[in-house]
């Protein structure tokens, strides 16, 4: 199990480094450089843009610029001539942000507090996590509820509504709840206040999980349905064992195996998901700041962005590999 | 061998008093046509490519062209603000340039079924080659074409398909057909991976049938037998997959574009194409206070033509694959 851990772990550095060298090699082809500004105002001094030019050491070649990116880069100090190491993105070092000109850096804009207020990751880790609470904790009684009731008013109830979450997507999920509960009833404020710690949470939270809340429901049914005609059940029953430690005690344990994998893909949709969900309820996380980074071409910004999304990515499917070990002790990882 | 031949005649008999022999697709037809969800979604799917083809016979009004003095009129039934009364030439009302809103919305059928239909055409083109070719090849064809699979479907697509297009956003190409061509292609290049895996399992398992091995043992040529032979036999989970697919291109042009890397807006009254359901709703949601029903009705639109798709894929499953019923 360990190595087996530590054996995806490992996997996970050429992915990153593939990820980073595509989104380098897309940002670098790139017609317009990061220094353009609007032809209608004021132009950047040549000087000046000499001197930024150097410090993000955009004359290099294409494979310094890269590695010095991604792994490190030996910097010397000009008056001591003391050479140092200064790690890159494998260190947590993304480099300054084009959009401040270099006065912040990537990281400081993800992970840092600003004025008090928490980090932009706090505000889309927090959405992730709720939204994936959301999902699994009303998703798996729901299907279990379908499942016992199969063929009556509830299960098709609840069949059709986790459908139309699945197909409609977090998208227009989102638009809808908007549309109906903030400018139609009114109950949310369209501008959220992020002061208060429930409120504006509950909104983007049911957009975020309700795709993952559709597949976890319609999963949860069927394989309850598979695991009520087992022979192992008729025997619980046979022994005129409580209908409700059957259903939570022998049914679910087996029933919830295969929503433990479905996790994995949802994690994928969760975190894409963040992007489109943060604009709608303006969230200000790491999703709203990617689109905000796309619109003025920064660069540093969006690779970063893709990079910190492919890692949690991969985090989050091998807690689910994980899980599913701890789970289901029939399952060895070699 | 006696109970063999008198079981053969008996089904020969039987074949005699049945009325026609039964296809697989004929099978598969019956049963769709007994699904009623299914046929609600083929006639919703009909009715939306009937109005995206006769679009600009349909539409009152030009999508683009703009009135002055006609802005943000609600539709026709809100006429609780006395500020704003609804003008009875556009039933939808109109959006903050006064352009009519039902013509938006029908013009914007049009693009959404493109961006469903003309993309995924590249995805079966690529998805089913390299699927056959893998499946059929094996070894480090094999090896290879799974490996590129994997790194491709190793990228959340969103993601990837974003990366792309703000890469190639302003060259030439990215501004083709008004953004449109991007799209296209963005989408295609990362949508192949799963339909690439799911026809190589096919492969696999069909080309150890007999009658593959009969057709080799005739010296059938293998692009002869890929063709004739496999292919056909994977069509089914091919349909089943490409009808879930359509859905998720309309819904990601609608991303995108509400992102702002995918359509772009026009302003040519002569342009087919003008504009897209992702870029209304974009509108809407910018002015949400002071226009809900922008918002409003291209995201009523864009449900039920998901849902539709929806339907139809479901009701596809279960009529091509009797065994996954139910599910």
């Amino acid at each position: 199990m360990t190595a087996y851990i530590i054996r995806r772990i490992l996997w996970q550095i050429p992915v990153l480094v593939i990820v980073g060298l595509l989104t380098f090699g897309i940002a670098k082809m790139t017609p317009g450089g990061p220094f353009d500004t609007d032809p209608t105002r004021r132009q950047m001094s040549p000087q000046v843009e000499a001197v930024l030019r150097d410090r993000f050491g955009m004359d290099l070649p294409f494979w310094r610029q890269f590695t010095r990116y991604m792994f490190l880069d030996v910097v010397t100090d000009p008056k001591t001539g003391e050479q140092a190491i200064r790690w890159g993105a494998i260190g947590g070092n993304f480099g300054p942000t084009y959009s401040s000109r270099g006065a912040r850096t990537v990281q400081q804009e993800l992970f840092g507090e600003r004025g008090g207020k928490p980090s932009r990751f706090y505000y889309s880790a927090r959405l992730g996590v709720q939204a994936l609470l959301f999902a699994v904790l009303l998703g798996i009684p729901m299907g279990v509820l379908a499942a016992l009731k199969q063929n009556t008013w509830i299960d098709y109830l609840v069949l059709l509504t986790s459908t139309f979450f699945v197909s409609l997507s977090t998208l227009i999920v989102g638009f809808l709840l908007v549309l109906i509960f903030a400018s139609g009833l009114q109950w949310f404020t369209v501008l959220p206040n992020w002061n208060d710690p429930i409120r504006p949470w509950i909104l983007p939270t049911i957009a975020l999980g309700s795709t993952s809340l559709g597949f976890i429901t319609r999963l949860t049914r069927s394989s309850v349905l598979e695991v009520k005609r087992q022979d192992y059940v008729r025997t619980a029953q046979a022994k005129g064992l409580n209908d409700q430690v059957v259903v939570w005690r022998h049914m679910l344990k087996n029933a919830v195996l295969p929503v433990i994998t479905i996790l994995g893909p949802l994690s994928a949709a969760l975190i894409t998901g963040t992007l489109y969900t943060e604009i709608i309820f303006q969230v200000p996380g790491m999703g709203s700041l990617l689109i905000e980074a796309i619109g003025k071409r920064d660069y540093s910004m969006i690779m970063a962005g893709a990079l910190v999304f492919v890692f949690f990515l991969g985090l989050a499917n091998l807690m689910v590999d994980i899980a599913y070990g701890v789970v289901d002790p029939r399952i060895s990882y070699k | 061998m006696a109970t063999t031949a008198r079981s053969a005649s008996a089904l020969e008999e039987l074949n005699l008093t049945a009325t026609k022999p039964r296809s697989l697709w004929g099978d598969a037809w019956r049963r769709l046509r007994r699904n009623k969800a299914a046929m609600l979604g083929i006639t919703m799917v009909f009715l939306y490519v009937f109005i995206a083809v006769a679009a600009p016979w349909l539409a009152p009004k030009n999508p683009v062209t703009q009135t002055s003095n006609n802005s943000l009129r609600p539709p026709i039934w809100v006429t609780d603000n006395p500020n704003r009364q609804p003008n009875p030439e556009h039933i939808l009302g109109t959006d903050t340039n006064g352009r009519d809103i039902l013509s938006r919305l029908i013009f914007a059928t049009r693009v959404s079924l493109i961006v469903g239909v003309v993309p995924q055409i590249i995805i079966v083109v690529i998805g089913v080659g390299i699927g056959l070719v893998a499946g059929f090849r094996g070894g480090w064809v094999d090896n290879l074409l799974m490996r590129l699979t994997e790194i491709v479907a190793s990228f959340p697509d969103l993601l990837f398909i974003i990366t792309l297009t703000v890469a190639f956003r302003e060259t030439l190409f990215g501004k083709a057909f008004n953004g449109l061509l991007l799209i296209f292609t963005a989408l295609a290049v990362v949508g192949w991976t799963s339909l690439a895996r799911l026809v190589r399992g096919q492969v696999l398992s069909l080309k150890e049938k007999e009658f593959v091995e009969a057709a080799r043992a005739l010296g059938i040529p293998t692009s002869r037998i890929l063709v004739r032979h496999i292919l056909p036999n994977t069509l089914a989970p091919i349909i089943v997959a490409v009808s879930f697919s359509i859905p998720s291109l309309i819904l990601a042009e609608a991303i995108l574009t509400f992102l702002g890397v995918g359509m772009r807006p026009s302003v040519d009254p002569a342009n087919p194409l003008p504009t897209s359901l992702g870029q209304m709703m974009t509108d809407g949601f910018n002015n949400l206070s002071s226009g809900p029903w922008m918002l409003l009705f291209p995201v009523l639109l864009l449900s039920t033509l998901v849902i539709s798709f929806t339907f139809l894929g479901d009701g596809l499953r279960d009529a091509l694959d009797p065994r996954d019923a139910g599910r």
